[in-house]
């Protein structure tokens, strides 16, 4: 066997093999675990041929090393030639080393000298079996192989599937193992791959050290990405509630013949800038060849266009809390005349300023998004312009819902990018983040009043800056936006 | 340890520069600068700074920040001298004394006592109407067109910044110096504060310049020269009323230096009228007694120091304090500092596999595609060249402990390949033997077809394909073995894709008389 030199020794930090018989979900459980969709993971049998090391490392210093081998290929065989050759149980770790110095470089026994080799150097086992599938005593072959390394060793039941026969396995693989633990890992969460790190630590006691201190650096590394997280959206919400485009039209041109295609490009760039953040995001969970789209949605509205009109039925705010937020800031706006004349008013401003409210929610649910954002502002701050032609500026967006349903498609992506294991090689959906209850609507629909108002305010006062916003602003909504981000994950933060 | 303006001046800058980088080379270079600090200060602002400090030793010379602490200091002294100089100058003027009308005491403590309170009324006025009405003071005539034609003067730099730019003619450390002062501005809730106070810091250097000169001035004249003072004025104001005023002005110090208080007869005396060239209390014109009218100065220097320049030091020392607590409590909650701290505080955790552990196979093997390439389907097996050998029955191989027929797996044998079921045999199971003894029994056999059934999960891997290899080498070539494809117990029946898959394993033997059969 020859070794990259770029790989790390297997003697420097705990080395765990990820082994078990073909097409069982030792890559799967690897992609989860080390959170990496490169791996191949593919229904053909030996689409892993070689070993593959994916070490955990802090700042280059490697703290646990998992290795994807190739499946147990011909492990009856295998034992057979171990057990013709067996004079007494003290010498059985020998043995299988005897064995590897038989076959390795031959073109026998290829898959199983791969997989043993780490094993026979140090690693501890990580035996994979598909909990999903009927238990057949034709394992105990590869199951006494793996004894006769007299390595410690857990068994994963992978239960990716609907089928359940874990029970079977475990009645059969304590016999062999003493931990077992369930794992699906095409739906693993990331307390749950926690959980496992921390039975890795009862394998071998001087390891765990070692393994305590990747636990601390995985959850630290989890917090950064809440935390990054955020700031994208933060972006993305600040970038698209200022934007404008800039635009010049030849004298003589009627600006209103061109308004479809500048709504056109106006839309584009806020498009756009939604498929940055998501790719980020994405990028963020080390999701770098997922797809994101089907057909099959349980919510269609992910997979439409950010100005499609049944995203704008589904997301956002609902037109009752809109209707509360324009009637709540009519009042309040009211409210001030009161105040500057002493209410000598009698409440009538805040009163008037609650109905001018209603008529202007009236005035924009009554309407298509599109038509209503061309007609109702989007080309405006006209100027003499340079040259030839006349300067018109469209935007920023003036609809109210336009943050509601950027956010809510954002928080959506954000819930099925966390959800999604590095396993998977489907298409993603949202349903795979969304809470199952059949909701038709998405995230911002269930915050509190208080929140709503709050977010609203925010998006004011970003609508209401002149690029670039005061950090203050920015300040603000990030801190909102984090507490949403938070909420989504689950995971509470690091003590740290 | 807390900030300072040059480190917040430098941290803007930075984070000006940091947004045109790549966010990977970002996260290197601050690890790197992470490691060396270890430990870390726990304390965001000394971590900030830290990381400031490592970020100038690594650019070398003088940082922008520490060019505009310099530059601060260098405004100051200007402040100071010039305040000194107009001071000297001022004194001068309101001292000049050549023999013939003396030093009018009300122009004096009009300028550098009545002009002095009024500026500090109007400094300190705004500063509160600010801090009451923020954005009120915007409304006042004067103050709002001044704003104006600041913003116009500083969009009128930009545009001639950016045209320099597209010419390519700016020099670096101005484009990064604008850089930051346009993140500055952005910033503008946090740093009004540290603008506007230290503002009104250099603004009262000058004044406590102006006001020392002046007193330097002052005293040099009392004691190098003779200067007569008098008060005239053409109100009509009598010697007691003044006197009442300028008691009043002096009642702060009076207890402690009752000289510098202007007595009753000092007033009285000192009336002077420029029309009579005289003082109204003197006899043919002369000054009633030389050394009184003198008298003045203790009175008019100490009122100037007091009125004018320790007012302006309070001023002055409050404004470098609350400089010095809005940079300390400047917000590093912002999300381009907090990426900063991110990048600082989170160690760098890889997971992702970096190389592989194993290089190259032994020849021959693996058939499979290597682990990074698509999969490729093997070509089909050839076709065979006459039809297989005819049967009626056929030897039952169980592969990994696939559960013996029942009826429905007999029946559908004989449907789909009209064979009855005869011997059943295992493979594949934990012992290799059994499998030795099956290829055995498969030799001794003859004219049996051979059904290898299998489970679908199981995979057409190396051991099938050697099994069926050795089968085909016990049973000659054109006896037809089938591997016969059944669902699980309890279980879907195989799936189209199973099958393919299947049949794509079992294409590596191209073996023509070798078919696959869903049961």
């Amino acid at each position: 066997m020859t070794v990259d030199p770029t790989s790390p020794p297997l003697d420097s930090a705990p080395v765990f093999a990820v082994v078990g018989r073909v097409n069982k979900g030792k890559s799967s459980i690897i992609a989860t675990l080390a959170e990496d969709d490169s791996v191949p993971v593919d229904p053909h049998p030996g689409t892993t041929t070689e070993c593959r090391v994916y070490p955990v490392r802090v700042e280059g210093r490697t703290l646990f090393t998992l290795v994807d081998t190739p499946g147990f290929e011909q492990a009856p065989r295998a034992l057979d030639w171990l057990r013709s050759r067996e004079e007494s149980a003290a010498a059985r770790s020998d043995l299988v080393a005897a064995f590897l110095e038989a076959f390795e470089g031959t073109d026998d026994f290829v898959e199983e000298c791969r997989l043993l080799r780490p094993i026979v150097d140090g690693a501890s086992i990580l035996y994979v079996v598909d909990g999903t599938q009927p238990y057949r005593p034709n394992y105990e072959a590869e199951m006494e192989i793996l004894r006769w390394t007299g390595r410690a060793g857990m068994a994963l039941v992978n239960r990716i599937g609907d089928a359940d026969h874990a029970a079977a396995w475990r009645r059969a693989l304590d016999q062999y193992f003493k931990t077992v633990r369930d794992f699906d890992a095409h739906a693993v969460t990331f307390r749950e791959r926690i959980r496992l790190l921390e039975t890795f630590r009862e394998l071998r006691e001087p390891w765990r050290a070692a393994i305590d201190e990747a636990i601390e650096a995985l959850v630290g590394e989890r917090d950064r990405r809440r935390a990054e997280g955020a700031d994208v959206l933060t972006t993305l919400l600040v970038d698209a509630l200022t934007l404008t485009l800039d635009v010049t039209v030849a004298e003589g041109e009627e600006p209103r013949a061109r308004r479809g295609e500048l709504e056109q490009r106006f839309h584009d760039a806020l498009r756009t800038r939604e498929q940055e953040a998501r790719r980020a995001i994405e990028q963020l969970y080390g999701h770098r060849r997922a797809r994101w789209a089907t057909a099959d949605l349980a919510r269609p509205v992910f997979d439409e266009d950010l100005f499609a009109e049944r995203t704008w039925e589904a997301l956002g705010l609902t037109p009752k809390q809109l209707l509360a937020l324009y009637t709540a800031a009519g009042a309040v706006a009211g409210g001030a005349v009161d105040a500057a004349v002493g209410g000598a008013s009698l409440l009538a401003g805040a009163a008037m300023g609650a109905l001018s409210g209603v008529g202007v929610w009236a005035w924009q649910a009554g309407r298509r998004f599109a038509r209503a954002a061309s007609l109702g502002g989007l080309v405006e701050g006209m100027r003499a312009g340079w040259g030839s032609g006349r300067r018109y500026r469209i935007g920023p967006h003036a609809h109210r819902n336009f943050p509601w349903v950027l956010l809510d498609r954002a928080l959506l992506h954000y819930q099925g990018v966390l959800a999604r294991t590095h396993a998977r090689r489907d298409a993603a959906t949202v349903a795979d983040g969304a809470p199952g209850d059949g909701s038709e609507r998405g995230v911002v629909a269930a915050l509190s009043d208080g929140e709503r108002r709050h977010l609203d305010r925010l998006f004011t006062r970003v609508r209401k800056s002149r690029p670039p916003v005061p950090g203050a602003v920015e300040s603000d909504l990030y801190e909102a936006i984090a507490t949403l981000v938070s909420r989504i994950d689950g995971t509470p933060p690091s003590a740290s | 340890m807390g900030m300072d303006l040059a480190d917040v001046i430098d941290l803007e800058a930075q984070l000006a520069l940091d947004e045109q980088e790549d966010a990977e080379a970002l996260r290197d270079r601050d690890r790197a600068i992470a490691t060396a600090l270890d430990p870390a200060p726990a304390d965001d602002r000394a971590l900030l700074r830290a990381w400031l400090a490592a970020l100038r030793e690594r650019s070398g010379g003088a940082s922008l920040g520490r060019r505009v602490a310099q530059a601060r200091r260098l405004l100051g002294v200007a402040a100071g001298v010039g305040g000194l100089a107009i001071g000297v100058g001022t004194a001068s003027a309101a001292l000049a004394y050549d023999g013939r009308d003396p030093v009018n005491t009300m122009t004096f403590l009009w300028i550098f006592v009545g002009v002095q309170l009024l500026l500090l009324f109007v400094l300190l006025a705004s500063l509160l109407l600010r801090r009451l009405l923020p954005g009120a003071a915007r409304g006042v005539p004067g103050v709002g067109l001044l704003g104006g034609a600041v913003r116009q003067l500083g969009a009128l730099c930009v545009r001639a910044v950016e045209r320099a730019r597209g010419r390519g003619t700016l020099e670096r450390p101005v484009e990064d110096a604008l850089s930051a002062l346009r993140r500055i501005r952005r910033r503008g809730t946090f740093y009004g504060p540290i603008e506007r106070w230290s503002l009104v810091a250099v603004m009262q250097v000058f004044a406590v310049a102006f006001n020392i000169g002046a007193l330097a001035r002052c005293l040099q004249l009392v004691a190098f020269s003779d200067i007569a003072f008098a008060w005239s004025t053409t109100l009509t104001i009598e010697p007691a009323t003044l006197h009442g005023v300028v008691d009043a002005l002096a009642a702060p110090w009076a207890w402690l230096l009752p000289d510098a208080a202007p007595s009753a007869e000092l007033v009285t005396v000192t009336r002077y009228a420029r029309i009579e060239g005289a003082y109204l209390a003197a006899s043919a014109g002369r000054a009633p007694d030389p050394l009184l009218i003198g008298g003045w100065w203790p009175f008019l220097v100490v009122a100037t120091a007091f009125y004018g320049l320790l007012p302006r030091l309070a001023v002055w020392g409050a404004a470098r304090a609350f400089v010095g607590r809005a940079v300390r409590r400047l917000p590093v909650d912002t999300p381009d500092v907090l990426r900063v701290l991110r990048r600082l505080r989170f160690p760098r955790v890889e997971t992702r596999a970096p190389a592989r552990l194993s290089g190259a196979g032994p020849s021959g093997a693996p058939a499979f595609s290597d682990a990074d390439e698509p999969y490729v389907p093997p070509p089909p097996p050839p076709r065979p060249a006459e039809p297989a050998a005819p049967a009626d029955r056929c030897a039952l191989v169980r592969w990994r402990d696939t559960p013996a027929p029942g009826d429905a797996v007999r029946v559908s044998v004989r449907e789909r390949l009209g064979w009855d079921v005869g011997e059943v045999h295992t493979a594949g199971g934990a012992d290799y033997a059994e499998e030795r003894a099956t290829i055995a029994a498969l030799a001794a056999s003859t004219g049996d077809a051979v059904l290898v059934l299998a489970e679908v999960f199981e995979a057409p891997d190396k051991a099938m394909l050697a099994f069926l290899r050795a089968v085909r080498e016990a049973v000659g070539g054109r006896r037809a073995v089938v591997v016969g494809l059944v669902g699980a117990p309890g279980g879907a029946a195989p799936s189209s894709g199973d099958a393919r898959l299947w049949r794509d394993g079992l294409a590596r033997l191209a073996d023509p008389y070798l078919e696959l059969e869903v049961l």
